[in-house]
């Protein structure tokens, strides 16, 4: 790797460590997953012709996250996110007047990690990574509209229930 | 005017022109529902792009960082830097290699050891990050079935302290590509050598 792509590489690791924090829902999980990504970018940089070296370093990083739930699985070893998100400071509640809006918080903290892989991995990099839909795409290596589509989804999925606990928090 | 939950999504992301902006701008004023939908998308938005905002104005692990600035070419790196998906490249790179692993190695069948399941999973997760997802589908139930021989170049410890392997493969092919040679590091895959069609000279 040369000295440029070095530095656009610090510039962005920040972004790229929220990407990870945001992926595993867990700050030190995330920081492995930035770390285990660096690794294989580094040694695998030298060999390869790419085009978009931000696509590809965020590509990288979702397929290392992939393979490590799917190790997880076969291990036993996913973590009980709702337990890491109850104690999560950045979930305090911070208006405790407003039930619903903390429910639908809540609701959509949990839920977001019950969505697949592809749906999650889609509007993490369009709402917290504040991606295009076309960046996304190149990313993903997947049309535009496929993009659209999961997103889409990803929002049905969590608006539905997220207004059912609001619905329950009402009666 | 047709507006709906697609293009209500597509006004909360930015993705619509001026015009189009103002159209659904209008529509959600005497549309409740509409208007309900689009506080809700944008709802989530600033959820998620709250919680996790906070965490770009932390340090960046130490060794993290360390691992860009030691980095350093070793000469293995050095040796072999070519660009994989060129077939042109490939057929001089092969030209090389095969040179050096002819002079140097000689297949003994007994010696040979089979990969495993977890090696071929990653083989196929690489080659799909290069040649595409839907390329690597029809090639899956063909790995597995397939008993694939390697041999031991040489290990090693990399500078993370993790063991690794430099194997070469013996006659493993997925229809037109070639899979020469891989580098594992604690069961990784670190680096795939392969090249399409019957480029590499004997």
């Amino acid at each position: 790797m040369n000295e440029d792509n070095k530095k656009e590489l610090m510039i962005i690791m920040p972004r790229l460590r929220r990407y990870c924090y945001a992926l595993t829902n867990n700050k030190e999980n995330g920081d492995d997953l930035l770390h285990d990504s660096i690794v294989k970018i580094l040694s695998k940089f030298d060999y390869l012709k790419i085009d978009n070296f931000q696509a590809y370093i965020y590509r990288l990083i979702s397929n290392t996250w992939k393979d490590n739930l799917r190790k997880k699985y076969t291990r036993n070893e996913v973590t009980i996110t709702a337990k890491n998100i109850e104690n999560d400071p950045a979930l305090s509640i911070k208006n405790e007047d407003n039930l619903d809006y903390i429910s639908a918080k809540d609701s959509v903290f949990e839920k977001i990690n019950n969505l697949s892989e592809k749906l999650k991995e889609t509007l993490i990099l369009v709402t917290v990574q504040k991606k295009s839909y076309k960046e996304t795409a190149e990313i993903l290596k997947v049309p535009v509209g496929t993009i659209m589509s999961r997103i889409h989804e990803a929002r049905r999925i969590l608006t539905e229930k997220n207004n059912e606990i609001v619905s329950e928090t009402k009666i | 005017m047709n507006i709906d939950d697609i293009k209500l999504q597509l006004y909360v992301d930015g993705e619509l022109d001026k015009n189009e902006a103002n159209e659904v701008d209008k529509f959600i004023q005497v549309n409740p529902a509409a208007k309900k939908k689009v506080e809700e998308y944008r709802q989530i938005n600033n959820l998620l792009f709250e919680k996790y905002k906070s965490i770009e104005q932390e340090n960046i692990p130490q060794r993290t960082v360390d691992l860009l600035i030691k980095e350093k070419k070793s000469f293995f790196k050095k040796l072999f830097n070519y660009e994989i998906k060129l077939v042109n490249a490939l057929a001089a790179a092969c030209i090389v290699l095969t040179i050096f692993t002819v002079s140097n190695y000689n297949f003994d069948n007994k010696n040979l050891d089979n990969l495993n399941v977890q090696s071929k999973t990653s083989i196929l997760n690489e080659l799909s990050n290069i040649i595409g997802e839907e390329n690597i589908s029809s090639l899956t139930s063909t790995i597995n079935q397939l008993n694939i021989k390697y041999k031991t170049k040489r290990e090693f410890e990399n500078n993370v302290n993790e063991n690794c392997k430099e194997i070469q493969f013996f006659d493993f092919k997925l229809n037109d590509i070639n899979i020469d040679e891989a580098i594992f590091c604690e069961d990784k895959l670190i680096k795939l050598k392969f090249y399409k069609g019957d480029l590499k000279p004997i």
